[in-house]
């Protein structure tokens, strides 16, 4: 379910909002923007001859080079990627989106980059897009719940962010 | 002290007697009023207020607690019926202040004593009918009836209340708390509270070789070590495009198919704990053992294996071992007619679980929930069938049919229980039945699994090298683990350390749909719902 063929047609229906695809991973992907994702994973879901009814999982990646030496020979420059992992249980195809976004809003750091929820469509994306939030700090805008769901509600930072630091106390317990 | 219900003295009801009272008053006040106002609003006022108690009555006579229900219902519509004519009346100043004080306390007094008198009906500490107390001559009871201990009041009034269940609380299999909003018996709430084993597991894939990790993912699903060994050891074969010989194949195929009954045994004795019947467990753990002695004899450990890897399996089965293996299958086999006889047919089981946390296709699969959880709705889909092709591979040629009811039946390839009349697909019944089929399916998966890997040629897979650099890349793969479907995905940026280790789990989706799915439950059906899930935290929390 990720042929040329396929992302033509999303192009052809979506325009610049299919911002390209990378068809020659072990498993291709369709990049989106922040903007149009709800449309997009409205049409999978709905299109009968898609029909991806199951959403897998929803995590995000984040690319910074924390090592100085490294980062100056680093083939990407620092961004966060959301991944969502499709599958339609009428035709057992998968699918693959990604939505690209700055690491912090406006590169301000403190404010996190904001993804629309699909938790209206896939009611899996409720939790999953909670740990997401508290563990990458993507804010998910409309989620009908978006708190933490691992670390404790007071907890401070992002623990899967490459650039985050334990913290050296919480509530009088040592962290490092 | 012997405590009665007298069921059919509704003289005595607080209810009727605030009726009463409301109903003398109204007629009272009705009486000076003059002839135009008696006939319209007076007949109406008077007719509605008399209904209250009268339904009230007649409800208690009925003698079944449907129509008692029912009927005091109508004596609700009634009473609001009254509270429209006093405003009319009260609009057209037939009431003086006085008036309008004494039935304000009445009413207020008698609307929520209604309610709560309608919620109480059928859930009184002793039946009528089968109380056999002897209250001596009918008479002499009567006449003490109005202080008489041993009459519990009906018009009991309940508040809501927050109920912390866990995290230490057994049935809730290791630390989830679960805070439920009760009313009485009944819960309209359930918030999930996860993290009390979170230990960070994603962050320590960022940091260790893929090899390495495995253990780590052992203490996932602690239950199913050897198929989480399985899932992250594909995930990686499937970035490298590595296949493992043949041969490894099948003893992969032995191993976690044994993982699968292992799991199973213990969410079907843990379940029959959750429903207060201690003996399954028992027998279930004695089968257990067996499972974790063979793979003790293959690993050296009986939990958490770290067996299976990447590239294929860190030894090759012992010699000998696949007889011990077969004469523990032969054992075990007509062992399972006795789990069916503990649990699956029993009667109060049927009772605990047939009906009760209803799951439809449609949620099961909007919620992203697998395994047995998702066949016990009725969805067909396995990935051991449906899977992708690295992992199908393994299962390639393999005859095994999906455990799940379609066409209004199961699969017909062993004499199986039938399902009891009471059991509605997608209930905790049905999903701990999917589960006991299973068993029986990887009985059959193994024996196969057995023939084929003795006369298989070649090595049983050496592991890869432990600092091997993996391609620039992701890959995503899930696996039908024991809980459901089990996704590892892996990016990595060319080193021989991923730069991202993510574990999809398949219990946290699971466990997602218990605050839809326990709400308006009892609180006695909270631990069958869960149970019926069969979480496991390490794996919810990672």
């Amino acid at each position: 379910m990720s042929g040329q063929a396929f992302v033509d047609q999303l192009k052809q229906k979506f325009g610049d909002d299919i911002v390209g695809a990378n068809l020659e991973n072990v498993d291709p992907w369709v990049e989106v923007t922040a903007q149009g994702l709800l449309a997009v994973c409205q049409h999978l879901h709905d299109e009968p001859s898609l029909a991806f009814d199951y959403l897998n999982s929803v995590t995000a990646v984040d690319y910074l080079e924390t090592d100085p030496k490294k980062a100056a020979k680093a083939d990407f420059e620092p961004h966060m990627q959301v991944v969502y992992h499709l599958f339609s249980m009428q035709h057992k195809h998968s699918l693959v989106l990604k939505v690209i976004v700055p690491r912090w809003r406006d590169d301000v750091p403190g404010q996190l980059p904001e993804v629309p929820s699909v938790a209206g469509i896939w009611a899996t994306a409720d939790w999953h897009e909670r740990e997401c939030f508290d563990l990458l700090g993507v804010k998910f805008t409309d989620h009908p719940n978006l708190r933490r769901i691992l670390c404790p509600e007071d907890w401070v930072g992002y623990p899967l962010r490459k650039d985050y630091e334990m913290p050296t106390e919480y509530h009088g317990i040592r962290g490092r | 002290m012997v405590i009665g219900v007298a069921r059919t003295d509704f003289e005595k009801l607080e209810v009727y007697q605030l009726a009463e009272r409301l109903a003398d008053l109204t007629w009272r006040i009705a009486l000076h009023w003059d002839q135009m106002a008696k006939a319209t609003l007076g007949g109406q006022l008077i007719r509605a207020a008399d209904s209250v108690g009268a339904n009230i009555a007649e409800g208690c006579g009925r003698g079944s607690y449907g129509d008692n229900r029912r009927f005091a219902k109508i004596a609700r519509g009634s009473l609001y019926e009254t509270k429209h004519w006093l405003r009319r009346a009260y609009s057209r100043d037939l009431l003086d202040a006085g008036q309008i004080e004494q039935l304000r306390s009445i009413i207020d007094e008698l609307a929520p004593r209604l309610n709560a008198y309608i919620r109480s009906i059928g859930r009184a500490a002793c039946n009528p009918k089968t109380d056999t107390t002897d209250y001596g001559p009918r008479t002499t009871h009567m006449s003490t009836l109005v202080d008489d201990p041993r009459v519990i009041e009906f018009d009991v009034r309940t508040d809501e209340m927050l109920v912390n269940m866990g995290p230490q609380h057994p049935s809730t299999h290791g630390v989830l708390r679960l805070v439920l909003r009760t009313d009485g018996e009944v819960v309209s709430e359930v918030t999930p509270h996860l993290g009390y084993l979170h230990r960070c597991a994603e962050k320590i894939g960022e940091n260790l070789t893929p090899r390495q990790w495995i253990p780590y993912t052992d203490r996932m699903d602690y239950l199913a070590g050897m198929n989480m060994n399985l899932g992250w050891s594909l995930t990686v074969e499937k970035l490298l495009k590595y296949e493992p010989p043949e041969k490894g194949r099948h003893l992969r195929v032995i191993i976690a198919e044994m993982g699968r009954i292992a799991s199973h045994l213990v969410g079907m004795g843990a379940y029959g704990l959750d429903l207060g019947s201690f003996s399954p467990f028992l027998y279930a753990f004695r089968e257990r053992e067996k499972i974790l002695d063979l793979f003790e004899e293959v690993c050296g450990a009986r939990l958490t294996y770290s067996y299976l890897t990447v590239g294929g399996a860190t030894a090759d089965l012992p010699r000998g071992w696949l007889q011990k293996c077969e004469a523990f299958l032969e054992q075990f086999e007509p062992i399972i007619a006795e789990y069916h006889a503990l649990l699956t047919t029993n009667s109060i089981f049927i009772k605990r679980t047939a009906g009760i946390g209803v799951m439809s296709p449609e949620m099961a699969i909007n919620f992203g929930t697998s395994g047995p959880v998702l066949r016990g709705s009725g969805v067909d889909h396995d990935l051991r069938r449906d899977g992708e092709e690295i992992y199908t591979a393994m299962y390639d040629g393999y005859a095994f049919e999906v455990i799940v009811e379609k066409d209004g039946h199961y699969p017909k390839d062993h004499k199986y229980p039938a399902v009891p009349h009471e059991a509605v697909l997608g209930d905790c019944w049905h999903r701990f039945y999917v589960r006991m089929l299973e068993v029986v399916q990887s009985i059959d998966l193994v024996r196969q699994a057995i023939d084929r890997y003795s006369t298989a040629e070649g090595g049983y897979g050496e592991p890869r090298k432990l600092t091997e650099k993996l391609p620039k890349g992701e890959a995503y793969l899930e696996t039908e683990s024991p809980r459901g479907q089990m996704g590892f995905y892996l990016v990595s940026d060319g080193s021989s350390i991923p730069w991202r280790a993510r574990a999809r789990s398949s219990s946290f989706c699971n466990l997602s749909v218990t605050s839809d799915l326990c709400r308006g439950c009892l609180i006695a059906d909270i631990p069958a719902i869960v149970g019926s899930l069969d979480i496991v935290m390490g794996e919810i929390d990672r």
